[in-house]
């Protein structure tokens, strides 16, 4: 630990793996397509062989040149293969140290060591892919240990490693969160199967070709088929979201939440309270008639493996428990309770006229099918303005002190918490037809994980611009 | 609230974005040119070239004289204290208001043209949006952009 040491050997594997994960697709498309081989060049079809060895050495090289060790008061990290990186770290600067273990993980009792530091996004930080348990703990208590011995913060430190409040996702929870999950997941297989019906309908030199097959089985067996592959992509989904959710749960700390889940690859990740830029209610389609939702925290990429995503905050939550849970967890936020501002009834029409024009592009079609069977292509209009409709009765937007709210329905209905403060910046707009109407477009920007993400609302009071403006504006450096 | 920002950019935008334009009309001015040539040398009607002619002449009359005329007059900007404040837009006006603790770094740059007209463009970075001020002669801009990044410096404060 005090002289460079290298990494188990595992690490070499899961290298290998990582990169084998990445060249998969061309390697079998290069195997299925490719040239075959060709007279007096054999070896082309043994390339990808030869390849697949050549990430294998890599993969070793790599393992063989990463090095860690402890020297003074920094944790000195040194790898690369081609190119020699360097990475020193000052144990003073380490914020936390995590653990994770995936299934090749267990099997050797190894776990993957995540460093975070306290630098900004893009800052300084590690992770060590494969290190034996016993080696961890005392690699842990080491970086630690200078800690406290140099630190006047010892009495902080040792208060923060209890967690103040622990919320968990409860089973019946998770099992509801996993039945519902498949949004498009089912619906897409469904819709395959009705559009594959349609193209029997279609004049002979259309697809029937393809489709012929169909032909040779009875209804029933097609009917059986279908529901057997809408109960497949349900199942898939629903077996998906328990590997992903389960044991799932937020610990909250003084300045960060820890959110750890998963059944068989145990993840986590630490949040800093500080650094998170607001809040995202998600209601889909399945679940919002029974009042269910989901939370995501958006973070302005603190370290972990899933930094840079938006991440699950509370996978499955019923609407009307979100603000107790946010009490205890994040007390800044909450979903608005006074009434949200609507939009003005003449935006309606506009909120109609967009979901339904791509009605337009079914017009073509007319000449394709066969009279008898138009009443068909009239179906997805009201189907679209009716989802107009419901569209233009979500968007809402509400200013109340710091807060600021928008909600907007694409196919889920979605819910914007932020603050002034994490609002990189703010934006009204008006087009020459939203003029017509005195209506206007409302846009801000916060950060999620490096990038930014943008949310609008459409068609909201022109009449109001003074006052978001001017709530918006700083007259002061502090606001 | 002030109804408009109150500085226009400079008066030699709209001249820049006119050359814009004519390099934009250039694509149809061409294809006019072809379209004269068919007519003579091919059996092709002579309605065809008319058409083009007509439509090129449109097209360059909107590129290089209206809209560079309608963008110039519409663009304001203003630099505050603590925010900064942009309007412009042609068919859709936009408003936007970015914050000075926000600013994570300001440019200016110049390409060929503007270099020709002692102008340049101020870029304005957050960490999640970037905006730009298209055109203010080079003294304008420098002072900008320095007054910016003094006062985003002074206003340091968590992301």
């Amino acid at each position: 630990m005090y002289d460079p040491t290298r990494l188990h050997p595992l690490a070499a594997g899961l290298s290998f793996l990582k990169m084998l994960k990445e060249w998969i697709i061309p390697l079998v498309l290069f195997l299925l397509f490719g040239p075959g081989s060709p007279e007096g060049m054999v070896w082309v079809s043994f390339a990808p062989f030869i390849f697949v060895l050549l990430l294998g050495g890599y993969g070793i090289l790599h393992w063989y040149r990463f090095t860690y060790h402890i020297e003074g008061d920094e944790l000195k990290i040194e790898h690369g293969v081609f190119v020699r990186k360097k990475r020193y770290i000052p144990k003073k600067r380490i914020q936390s140290i995590d653990y994770t273990q995936g299934i090749f993980h267990r099997a050797f009792d190894v776990v993957k060591i995540n460093i975070e530091t306290a630098g900004g996004p893009g800052g300084a930080e590690a992770s060590l892919s494969a290190v034996r348990k016993t080696d961890a703990d005392q690699l842990a208590l080491a970086l630690r240990e200078e800690k406290k011995a140099s630190d006047d913060e010892l009495l902080l430190e040792t208060k923060r490693e209890e967690a103040s409040y622990t919320y968990r996702l409860s089973l019946k929870d998770l099992l509801l969160a996993a039945s519902t999950s498949g949004g498009i997941g089912v619906a897409l297989p469904l819709i395959g199967t009705l559009s594959s019906q349609f193209d029997t309908f279609l004049p002979d030199d259309f697809y029937v070709e393809a489709f012929n097959w169909l032909s040779g089985f009875s209804w029933i067996v097609i009917a059986v088929i279908a529901t057997l592959s809408v109960f497949i992509a349900w199942f898939a989904s629903f077996v998906g979201v328990i590997l992903k959710y389960a044991n799932f749960q937020i610990n909250k700390f003084e300045d960060r939440i820890v959110i750890s889940r998963g059944l068989l690859e145990k993840r986590e990740l630490t949040l800093p309270l500080q650094r998170i830029q607001g809040l995202r209610v998600v209601e889909s389609i399945f679940r919002q008639p029974f009042g269910f939702s989901t939370v995501h925290v958006e973070s302005a990429g603190g370290a972990g493996p899933e930094m840079g995503v938006s991440a699950m905050l509370f996978p499955f939550i019923k609407r009307s428990k979100i603000n107790d849970e946010l009490a205890e967890i994040l007390e800044r936020y909450h979903i608005p309770e006074e009434k949200m501002v609507p939009l003005p009834k003449r935006a309606m029409r506009r909120y109609i006229l967009r979901n339904a024009a791509p009605v337009l592009f079914l017009i073509p079609l007319f000449w394709f099918v066969p009279t008898s069977l138009w009443f068909l292509l009239f179906i997805p209009l009201p189907i679209l303005v009716m989802w107009g409709i419901l569209d233009f009765k979500d968007s809402k937007w509400l200013i109340d002190g710091q807060s600021f709210y928008i909600q907007t329905r694409t196919l889920s209905r979605c819910l914007l918490i932020t603050e002034k403060r994490r609002m990189q910046d703010f934006e009204i707009k008006q087009s020459i037809f939203q003029k017509r109407h005195d209506l206007m477009t409302m846009k801000t920007a916060i950060l999620s994980g490096g990038v930014g993400k943008v949310f609008q609302l459409k068609d909201i009071e022109f009449g109001r611009w003074k006052e978001v403006c001017g709530w918006f504006s700083r007259k002061h450096r502090r606001e | 609230m002030r109804l408009e920002p109150s500085n226009q950019i400079a008066p030699k935008a709209l001249t820049v974005w006119r050359i814009y334009g004519a390099f934009n009309s250039l694509f149809f001015i061409l294809l006019s040119i072809g379209s004269i040539v068919l007519v003579i040398m091919t059996p092709v009607p002579m309605w065809v070239s008319i058409v083009t002619i007509v439509v090129t002449a449109l097209l360059t009359y909107l590129f290089v004289l209206m809209l560079p005329a309608i963008r110039h007059r519409v663009w304001r900007y203003e630099v505050r204290e603590f925010e900064i404040e942009l309007k412009f837009g042609l068919l859709i006006i936009r408003r936007v208001l970015i914050p000075m603790v926000r600013v994570q770094h300001v440019d200016t740059k110049q390409g060929p043209i503007l270099r020709h007209y002692d102008l340049s463009t101020v870029t304005i970075s957050t960490a999640a949006t970037t905006h730009e001020i298209p055109a203010l002669d080079r003294e304008t801009a420098d002072q900008v952009r320095d007054y910016i990044s003094q006062m985003a410096r002074v206003t340091e404060e968590d992301v």
